[in-house]
């Protein structure tokens, strides 16, 4: 599985640096898709023992990973902000939920809203596989 | 990490005399798996021999029958050398795609091969190729090398010094990769010459292993559909949290499929 193409417009309010802006957005779509469809915490059910225990079986995902973002902001000036600059937070919108859900809808399995449960993705998505082939 | 004692071995001679001496004693080549292990402390050494000051361990030479591979060369450097891309394309590009670009840089061919780690790339080729293991001791045939889970027919002080692949007609390699480690959940080599096609599977069971009813079907039809309905049965390979094995032996059908399309261009 592979994720060809991710496109995000978020308004961030009034921006400052456009740059950091954007760095922040394309970490926070990183770790949507790996929250999403690699990243997943395993306990041997005998022992106990976390067998995700290294990146050799925790799937961090790393840069050749995801595409190249395309990315845009709109900018509407937040009116209840204490900084009278019309700031808004920037980028860990992607994270907490956004990201993640919409990669589990493109992976066509909408039911796994769990960081813990991208191995199971995993396994539905070979079980299918396995089905077409049959 | 426990302690132990570091030393760098001028010779090949050098290392073995320390190994013979030692039994805890271990021989580190790239230590992408040493290394890893020791910090893990699941390996404590009490000696680590390195090998990477002895210049003749490492370099490739080839000529129209055969492609000789030195134990200390980088996978890098076989990935990129152009004899090897001449000779053996699909041993280039399994090197290309060993882990990931530091992996690459550090590990090595004979590391590999002693290590047999039951995901490790080097091993199907060594397999399918019919390669030869040099050692300071002896010449061992693929086919006598590796023994099972991280065993190899060495004996104890034996060190690989080379590799000798025959060049065959056509190769390719097609591999599943974990998306984690970038071990191969199954890869397939595939390889025809003079003597007949040879089919390896490496990360679906305990060690590579051979498959002789696609050998048997690509030898009478060199094409895709000979292998396509071969089923490998499932008992007796790996099941982990990455793939069971029912999947693993369904995937061992798709990458030769697709090892022998490759093949083919």
């Amino acid at each position: 599985m592979s994720i060809v193409n991710f496109t995000a417009v978020d308004d961030f309010g009034k921006i400052i640096n456009p740059m950091i802006v954007e760095g922040q957005v394309h970490g926070g779509l990183t770790q949507g898709i790996g929250q999403a469809l690699t990243e997943g915490c395993h306990y041997d059910k005998e022992s106990g023992q976390l067998v995700t225990g290294s990146y050799l079986d925790y799937c961090m995902p790393r840069a050749d990973d995801v595409p190249a973002f395309k990315v845009g902001t709109k900018e509407t000036p937040c009116t209840h902000n204490p900084s009278g600059e019309g700031l808004r937070r920037g980028g860990r919108d992607r994270r907490s939920g956004r990201g993640d859900e919409r990669a589990h809808r493109r992976a066509g399995s909408s039911r796994h809203r769990d960081a813990g449960d991208a191995a199971e993705n995993l396994r539905a998505c070979q079980e299918s596989k396995m089905k077409k082939a049959a | 990490m426990y302690s132990f004692n570091y030393q760098k071995a001028k010779s090949v001679a050098d290392a073995a005399k320390v190994l013979a001496k030692d039994g805890d004693a271990t021989l580190l080549a790239g230590g992408q798996s040493l290394i890893a292990a020791m910090k893990l402390r699941l390996a404590h050494p009490s000696e680590v021999i390195d090998l990477g000051a002895i210049k003749e361990l490492s370099g490739i030479k080839a000529d129209s029958k055969a492609v000789a591979i030195g134990a200390m060369t980088r996978h890098a450097e076989v990935a990129s050398s152009a004899a090897v891309n001449k000779a053996i394309p699909a041993l280039a590009s399994l090197a290309a795609g060993i882990g990931d670009r530091m992996v690459r840089n550090m590990g090595t061919i004979g590391g590999s091969l002693a290590n047999n780690d039951p995901a490790a790339d080097y091993p199907a080729a060594v397999l399918a190729l019919g390669a030869t293991v040099v050692t300071n001791k002896r010449k061992i045939a693929a086919d006598e090398f590796f023994k099972g889970m991280y065993e190899t027919a060495l004996q104890k002080g034996e060190i690989i010094t080379s590799v000798s692949f025959p060049v065959p007609k056509r190769a390719a390699y097609m591999k599943f990769k974990n998306p984690a480690s970038r071990y191969a959940i199954v890869g397939v080599f595939v390889a025809e010459s003079g003597t007949g096609v040879r089919v390896a599977v490496t990360g679906a069971g305990p060690s590579v292993f051979r498959v002789a009813a696609m050998e048997k079907a690509l030898a009478a039809k060199f094409a895709p559909e000979s292998v396509a309905n071969i089923a490998v049965p499932e008992k007796g390979l790996n099941s982990d949290l990455h793939a069971k094995a029912d999947y693993r032996a369904h995937l061992i059908t798709v990458m030769a499929r697709r090892a022998v399309e490759a093949a083919m261009k």
